[in-house]
């Protein structure tokens, strides 16, 4: 997804390790691993990437882990390999069965175009 | 109702412990006769089902399946719980396989939760292994049993 466009985006192949702060105007898959803060439009986890910190994003498709605070002012979505642990805000969510979902939950306020018009 | 032999029971010894079959519809109808845990899921049981409108306050045990549209409170123990989405269940609960479509709040205890898109879950949850389809809500502490 990130390979068709690359302006804004962020790619962290497997094994590489990242510690800081990142913003990423539009799209960071990530397959290593993070230590840090890091703030996207767009993130997406594979199932060997690894992210221990502050994570901000709209979207967020999860098929690896996720430590500490996890913000998906959109959607989150844990994939069944995914993971998060700690403190999770919300818009809207949905785990595969085998997904992992721990610590303390809280639904936010978002942008309700992506929805469901069941959605009361 | 037919009376078709089922070839379940031995009758050569008189069973006392034949309560649990008749338990759900017993429950059902008297909040509970507080006689022991829950076990596994039972062919024999019959599901329960709290209907829309239907309100219950007290203590249900089963071994068996409750489906719940209308509004129940209090303290549960069953193999089977799903939530219709007109159904609301407050309380207690504690079960093997928990489906919600409508609303919990609470303490839950379960195994494996399925949460429906228009469910609303509220509370202390503790489970092995969780679902939650896209749109539904839960708020809340969120344990996972090793």
């Amino acid at each position: 997804m990130a390979d068709s466009n690359q302006s804004g985006c962020l790619t962290v192949g497997e094994g590489v390790v990242l510690n800081g702060t990142f913003v990423v105007p539009d799209i960071a898959s990530i397959s290593g691993s993070i230590e840090g803060e890091i703030t996207a439009r767009e993130l997406i986890v594979a199932s060997s990437g690894v992210i221990k910190g502050k994570v901000t994003a709209d979207i967020i498709d999860l098929r690896g882990e996720i430590h500490d605070t996890l913000t998906a002012k959109k959607s989150l979505f844990i994939r069944s390999t995914g993971k998060a642990l700690g403190s999770v805000q919300y818009a809207e969510i949905e785990i595969e069965k085998g997904g992992d979902l721990q610590g303390a939950l809280q639904k936010i306020d978002g942008d309700s175009n992506s929805t469901p018009s069941s959605f009361v | 109702m037919a009376s078709t032999n089922e070839t379940i029971q031995p009758v050569s010894e008189p069973v006392v412990t034949e309560v649990d079959t008749a338990a759900t519809e017993m429950e059902y109808a008297q909040a509970s006769n507080g006689n022991g845990s829950v076990k596994p899921a039972n062919g024999n049981l019959k599901p329960s089902i709290i209907s829309e409108g239907f309100e219950f306050i007290g203590e249900i045990r089963s071994s068996g399946y409750l489906t719940i549209d209308g509004t129940v409170r209090g303290t549960l123990a069953l193999h089977s719980i799903q939530i219709g989405v007109s159904g609301v269940l407050d309380g207690n609960v504690t079960c093997d396989t928990m489906n919600v479509k409508g609303n919990f709040s609470g303490a839950l205890d379960c195994r494996d939760l399925t949460i429906g898109s228009r469910a609303v879950v509220d509370g202390k949850v503790s489970f092995k292994s969780i679902t939650i389809q896209r749109g539904g809500v839960v708020k809340g502490e969120l344990k996972k049993k090793a």
